[in-house]
């Protein structure tokens, strides 16, 4: 399990360095979108095959592979991000490839780019023309906090023990090797 | 069956993109009547849009499936399905079902580019998920001496209408159905109610026996 914003301050440097190097999109661990706040990064040559947890916005423009879970915060899948994984978040914006069911406590937001299979689950939940979408949306307030809430009691069994990695963290530039990805 | 031939293909010849409004009375009629106390589960075999879920999952509650068959090859894999195989294969092209059943279902244009026993093979699949009563909203050309070579995108405009967008400006022959020749094709659905729209295509409610969805 890969653990964003939890990490002592050493890790995450070594972590943002070794992200910086690898990115070949020129991306950083920790980036700032104009108007916005901090948010880390998983650059487009990084390959993760586990589950993703974190306490701060993350854009993925790799390939994720697993779960992805930000509870209280905002996850983004760029044009180049592709994920195949069930994401757990506050407000999901998709402007790449996902494959999984999506559970948002605020907001999904499905681009024109966008090509996603999968179920979604949210408050709002809006899909732009031109985006490819096969699956369902539920937005019935009763039916998301199911959903939400027995995610949420779910992956909080998962937890009883100590946070440890459990998956593989690969780029395209050090193939094999793992590395935990902070800012 | 008037015109082109089911299986046959069509002669196309270019044209330019278009975009037009038309009213749909039956799909209007759909809208006003829904019951506010029940949950509709609503399966569009299109490419879904805002319009759609703003109406039904937003002010709703409604459950909204989107199977986008044009994108998803689902078109093709239906017309080129072997017989024997299409019940265990083609259950793929839906949305992965939760424990309700459908009550509403969305074909717009598509039966116009699907063979016979493709169209069978489709009605036989939602019929598989279908509740009693489910009704299936069906447009197809009908009137008109041609169609556009895709299937259009349809998106509901406000005032009863529908927004019709051609992503290119190649037409082919229509009709392909006679309403008569679709009925056959429908498998259990039956007929309810069909209009002639003013742009040339029909408009059709079927429904799936068995009592009030």
């Amino acid at each position: 399990m890969f653990e964003l914003g939890k990490k002592d301050s050493e890790a995450a440097q070594a972590a943002a360095r070794q992200t910086e190097n690898m990115s070949a999109a020129g991306s950083a661990a920790g980036a700032k979108r104009p108007g916005t706040g901090q948010f880390a990064v998983i650059g487009r040559s990084i390959q993760i095959n586990g589950d993703v947890k974190g306490d701060e916005d993350l854009m993925i423009e790799g390939d994720v592979s697993g779960t992805v879970e930000l509870r209280n915060h905002s996850l983004t899948v760029g044009k180049e991000g592709k994920v195949k994984a069930n994401i757990f978040a506050r407000a999901i914006t998709v402007d790449g490839t996902t494959e999984g069911d999506m559970f948002a406590s605020e907001r999904i937001a499905v681009r024109a780019t966008a090509n996603v299979r999968g179920n979604l689950l949210a408050p709002r939940v809006s899909l732009e023309d031109g985006a490819r979408f096969k699956g369902s949306i539920e937005m019935d307030q009763q039916a998301v906090e199911k959903a939400v809430g027995s995610s949420a009691r779910s992956a909080q069994r998962t937890e009883t023990s100590a946070p440890r990695p459990n998956g593989d963290v690969k780029t395209s530039a050090d193939r094999p090797g793992s590395a935990a990805v902070a800012r | 069956m008037r015109g082109a031939s089911a299986e046959a293909k069509p002669e196309r010849v270019s044209g330019e993109p278009a975009s037009a409004t038309f009213k749909a009375p039956l799909l209007t009629r759909i809208f006003d009547t829904l019951d506010p106390e029940q949950r509709e589960v609503v399966l569009d075999l299109g490419a879904g849009c805002q319009a759609l879920i703003a109406r039904l999952a937003a002010e709703r509650g409604c459950r909204i499936e989107i199977a986008d068959f044009v994108a998803n090859d689902g078109l093709a894999a239906l017309n080129a399905a072997l017989p024997e195989s299409r019940m265990d294969t083609l259950g793929a092209l839906l949305p992965q079902p939760n424990d309700e059943r459908l009550t509403l279902i969305f074909c717009w244009d598509l039966p116009n580019y699907l063979g016979r026993t493709a169209l069978q093979s489709l009605c036989a699949l939602l019929g598989r998920r279908a509740a009693g009563g489910c009704r299936l909203h069906m447009l197809i050309s009908y009137s008109r001496r041609d169609m556009p070579a895709q299937p259009a995108h349809y998106v509901p405009a406000g005032d009863g209408q529908l927004l019709q967008n051609c992503k290119n400006g190649e037409r082919v022959p229509a009709p392909r159905y006679s309403p008569e020749d679709l009925g056959k094709a429908l498998g259990g659905f039956k007929y309810e109610r069909g209009v002639l729209l003013a742009n040339g295509m029909q408009e059709f409610v079927y429904t799936w026996p068995g009592g009030q969805a």
